[in-house]
């Protein structure tokens, strides 16, 4: 019996085990491997130490990318993040159409990102786009501008197109919400606490490790974030809107230089899991409550 | 006094509510609506309702590319990533949650540390391997990938289910004389469904709109799914706004109709993947 | 697109083609076992694509007939494009039970092209038959990997098909070695400006301006009825204010030489200098899309009638009576002129072989580019998108069922005095994707300099220096 259990559990876990060699740990030891080399998948790989990694320490370009995910993963935890907890308190009351409002709050983020992109890609248009439109009919004209073009306000238009949508967050704390009991905000209430010292003194704590959790998904994400750059500037205009994701796909696609792409894509790594890391500690999430 | 702070926090409540909204239903309904305006009407006036019911946009979006062939494709590779996730990571799920075995730990550590990995950060070498294998320019190849990532939103997700069905039901499905096997199929699938159907939704809401790697891992027509339409309609056919919104529209109809329907749980889900380890 | 055009015009046609049927010749025999899967497994797929292509329908290929793959793009509607179907189709029922061309239908863009080809030539499964010479730096990473035929031998073979080819193009494609990688097409297209008539009337113009001078006086013009003078855009390279901009260079001895380097590493010039100023100054005449706009939208500022003037080759052509994008009628307002100070820009195009598909496939396609250089194709691209050269002889009766843009293309292209070759076949990928496509519109803003881009340019050289060192 036991041993007949042994191959049933080796029979369970080996395609996990399959898929985990296929997608995440060969390509990890690969890229980790050609991150030291030169490479353009035509020829073999040459090695040359740490030739990369001192080359990127040394690219303006990445520079201005690290910034900018870095300055994402910041705008993540502290708007995406808050934004996407105001809703789930609001929808909390459960005033008239909340439902409905939730509803409609993940649509952006059911879509394709993609589709999503463009979206945003019409809605900033200098002629047809619906913005400028808008702003003109507010007499706010002088406002108007090529707002993926100019370089004053490429990132900030490309950041719009994922800074809002935080139904996940939205979602996640409201659940969490809906775990506390009733009687804590009643009680509260009796002695004559607003709705705002209720939300900010009792919930607020009380949701510490699902916002934490909220915010490693928010900063995981924008390091991983594509789509939203790559069908609207590509980077450009300059390197405004560079981040590392766009950077490397440009490295393969455009110059097949595989071994630098790959030490960008280890830098990727590093930085993602170092900021997860920061989240973690930031909101105490193995601390006991 | 503070019936006058009621109203102000109602006030404060709708104000947000009616910006959620807006935000996110707004360029929908733009889409929408301008969709159905010819190409000068867009160009003329961006904002107005469309004066006429114009379908040519479709039409066209729809000679151009053949949506069909790639939303069967898109339907092909998610359904079938979706269904071999779920399988292959329950599995694993429940053998890591209830059984001993040596190097159990090991092998955990190794399969959480896929949550860390973002997915585009292999981008090349996941092409190499994929290249290695023959599978360039299949679907069966993006199957496999997207299978492969669903590991960091499933396995966790139904690991952490078994972990909270109580011993009991197991042991008396023992006493009983079921076998390992069964008692995984008759005893604990049909109560760990719901899990199942959230790390299912996951699965199949990421590969349905996956976007690199189905562009870097495809190149022929029959192979290409349906967000990269979209990346070929601003490329080559930029100009044709009605044809653009149309192709669009037609690209996220078909998960905004699902979504309806499967609101509920697709909300369910997405708070289930996000609570990890 | 408009590398696309780029490709076209470099004799290439319009197929961006990269066939997906994948030989791998397993040089490693330890993937030699997933090679030959991997060659099945892919042309499985394109045989399956055939059904769902309108040429297919005829006479379905069986037995042991050698397929060559090539891809074929769907997207534009582009006179060499139609063309090349129409070729293959003929191709196929004469080489039926031999040789079929398996074309797959790609219905993307010049940039998805880009990216394409690159991964299907990573994977050794590159098509039978490729276009590149928009891609120099890629093409000569192909020759020093032995990915490309050398067809020398079969020209020297066949003189009756080398005669057929363009003489200007065989010189071109030749190596130091001897070795010659691409087969040139029999003729060549001239770009320059199309302008539309109409227009060019209602600002009071009544020729196309033949100097710089004139020709910023006539954008002045049309400037005060409210007419943006051009059809410009930034992204792909910028191609249509690039053209402008290089054609300048084509006015003096020193920018003459500039343009015949391949991978230039000194941009810090005074012509080049003069040609980018060219560049931002076009900008002050175009409409508010066109910075951060693609090519395809510039296309139809013109066809719509926005814009006075737009740079492009002849293969643009067909699209001006084409419904989908201009009015009835439309062709017959439009003029072709040569760039001021009669220049026109051209490079010679061509085909390549690859070595991916093995043997009997390279035999295949070498009959299938003789087959493709006959007269009367040669004849037909003349006609149709102005390829000319000295071996092909334009069919005279032809001349007056023209219609008045393509009138003019031919008698410009005999008549030009200075043709330059294009940028995107000299000048060094780092710098048309990495400082074309992103600098520009700040070049045009004004946030960069024109002495900074310049300075931008030369970095960028070095950079590539330096990746392929």
């Amino acid at each position: 019996m036991k041993q007949k259990n042994k191959m049933w559990i080796a029979l369970f876990l080996a395609p996990a085990l399959l898929m985990f060699l296929l997608i995440y740990l060969g390509p990890l030891v690969l890229a980790f491997v050609s991150s030291f080399t030169k490479w353009n998948g035509m020829q073999s790989m040459r090695f040359i130490g740490l030739q990369n990694y001192i080359q990127i320490v040394k690219d303006p370009v990445f520079h201005t990318a690290l910034c900018h995910t870095l300055l994402w993963a910041l705008l993540a935890v502290c708007i995406h993040v808050p934004f996407g907890v105001l809703v789930a308190l609001v929808l909390k009351r459960k005033r008239r159409g909340w439902r409905f409002a939730r509803s409609v709050f993940m649509l952006p983020n059911i879509i394709s990102r993609s589709a999503l992109a463009l979206m945003f890609l019409f809605i900033y248009k200098p002629d047809v786009g619906v913005l400028n439109t808008l702003l003109q009919g507010l007499g706010l004209g002088h406002l108007a501008r090529n707002w993926l073009v100019d370089p004053k306000t490429a990132l900030m238009s490309v950041t719009n197109i994922w800074l809002w949508y935080a139904a996940v967050i939205t979602l996640m704390v409201f659940s969490e919400l809906s775990a506390i009991p009733a009687e804590i905000e009643e009680s509260a209430r009796m002695d004559g606490a607003t709705a705002l010292q209720v939300d900010w003194y009792i919930y607020l704590p009380l949701l510490r490790r699902a916002i934490g959790t909220g915010a490693i998904v928010a900063v995981t994400a924008v390091f991983k974030e594509f789509e939203s750059i790559y069908m609207t500037t590509n980077g450009g205009p300059g390197n405004s809107t560079m981040t590392i994701s766009v950077m490397m796909v440009n490295k393969i696609v455009q110059s097949s230089q595989y071994g630098y792409a790959n030490t960008l894509g280890i830098m990727l790594l590093v930085f993602g899991i170092a900021a997860m890391l920061l989240c973690n500690k930031l909101f105490g999430m193995n601390r006991a409550d | 006094m503070k019936r006058k702070r009621y109203i102000g926090q109602k006030v404060f409540d709708y104000l947000i509510m009616a910006i959620v909204v807006m935000i996110s239903a707004f360029p929908f309904l733009w889409v929408f609506l301008s969709s159905f305006k010819t190409n000068n009407q867009i160009l003329s006036s961006s904002f107005s309702l469309p004066t006429s019911f114009y379908v040519e946009g479709y039409k066209i979006a729809m000679e151009k590319v053949n949506i069909f062939s790639r939303f069967l494709t898109s339907a092909i590779v998610a359904f079938s990533s979706t269904a071999l996730a779920v399988a292959i990571y329950a599995m694993a799920g429940y053998v890591l949650a209830r059984c001993r075995f040596f190097g159990k730990n090991l092998i955990f550590l190794l399969l959480i540390s896929s949550m860390l990995i973002p997915s585009n950060a292999m981008v090349q070498p996941v092409y190499f391997v994929i290249n290695k294998l023959g599978l360039y320019d299949t679907r069966q190849g993006l199957i496999l990938v997207y299978t492969g990532f669903g590991m960091a939103m499933s396995l966790f997700l139904l690991k952490n289910f078994f972990l909270s069905i109580p011993q009991e039901l197991e042991d008396a499905a023992c006493i009983d004389g079921a076998g390992f096997g069964r008692t995984f199929w008759h005893v604990m699938l049909p109560i760990s469904r719901s899990a199942m159907a959230s790390a299912a939704i996951l699965t199949f809401i990421f590969s349905w709109n996956e976007f690199m790697y189905a562009m870097l891992l495809t190149s022929s027509e029959r192979n290409r799914t349906l967000p990269l339409t979209i990346k070929y309609f601003t490329s080559t056919f930029s100009f044709n706004y009605s044809s653009m919104f149309a192709a669009l529209v037609l690209c996220i109809l078909p998960t905004l109709v699902v979504y309806i329907f499967l609101q509920e749980q697709i909300a369910e889900s997405m708070v289930a993947g996000s609570v990890k380890g | 697109m408009c590398k696309k055009g780029l490709a076209i015009m470099l004799g290439a046609a319009m197929m961006l083609s990269l066939a997906a049927c994948g030989g791998e010749k397993a040089k490693d025999p330890a993937a030699e076992g997933s090679g030959g899967a991997q060659n099945t497994a892919e042309q499985g797929e394109t045989a399956q694509e055939e059904p769902g292509t309108p040429e297919e329908g005829a006479g379905a290929p069986t037995g042991e007939e050698i397929k060559i793959p090539i891809i074929l793009t769907t997207g534009a509607n582009d006179a060499l494009d139609i063309q090349m179907r129409g070729i293959i189709e003929d191709f196929n029922k004469e080489y039926q039970g031999t040789y079929q061309m398996e074309p797959e239908y790609l219905a993307g863009s010049a940039d998805d092209y880009r990216s394409k080809l690159k991964m299907l030539n990573a994977s050794n499964s590159m098509p039978a038959l490729i276009t590149i010479a928009n891609e120099p730096a890629f093409y000569e990473l192909l020759v020093e990997n032995n990915r490309l035929v050398d067809v020398a031998p079969y020209l020297e073979e066949d003189p009756e098909w080398k005669g057929r080819l363009m003489p200007q193009g065989i010189l071109e494609f030749t190596r130091e070695d001897g070795s010659i990688y691409t087969i040139p097409d029999p003729g060549m297209s001239l770009t320059g400006f199309y302008y539309n008539k109409e227009l060019f009337a209602q600002a009071g113009i009544s020729e196309f301006p033949k100097t710089w001078e004139e020709f910023w006086a006539a954008c002045e013009a049309l400037k005060e009825q409210n007419i943006p003078a051009l059809s410009l855009h930034t992204t792909e390279t910028a191609w249509c204010p690039m053209l402008l901009a290089t054609s300048y260079l084509g006015g003096s001895e020193e920018g003459r030489r500039f343009m015949t380097q391949q991978f230039p590493d000194d941009f810090q010039t005074p012509e080049m200098k003069a040609a980018m100023e060219i560049l931002v100054k076009q900008f002050s005449y175009t409409t508010a899309d066109a910075v951060g706009g693609t090519y395809a939208l510039a296309a139809n500022n013109f066809f719509s009638g926005n814009t006075a003037m737009i740079a492009n080759g002849p293969w643009m052509m067909p699209s001006l009576k084409d419904e989908d994008y201009a009015q009835p009628g439309f062709e017959e307002k439009v003029g072709y002129a040569p760039f001021p100070g009669n220049v026109m820009i051209g490079s010679a195009g061509g085909w390549c072989v690859t070595t991916d598909q093995g043997e009997d496939i390279i035999e295949g396609a070498i009959t299938f580019m003789k087959f493709y250089s006959r007269k009367e194709y040669a004849q037909k691209r003349a006609v149709e998108s102005g390829d000319l050269s000295p071996v092909v002889e334009f069919p005279k009766e032809e001349y007056e069922k023209l219609m008045p843009p393509m009138k003019d293309c031919v008698d410009v292209s005999t008549a030009v005095d200075i043709v330059l070759p294009n940028y995107q076949t000299k000048w060094d990928p780092v710098i048309q994707n990495d400082v074309f496509g992103r600098e520009i519109p700040n070049l045009i803003s004004g946030s960069i300099t024109v002495e900074e881009f310049l300075k931008m340019l030369n970095d960028g050289a070095a950079q590539y220096k330096e990746d392929i060192q």
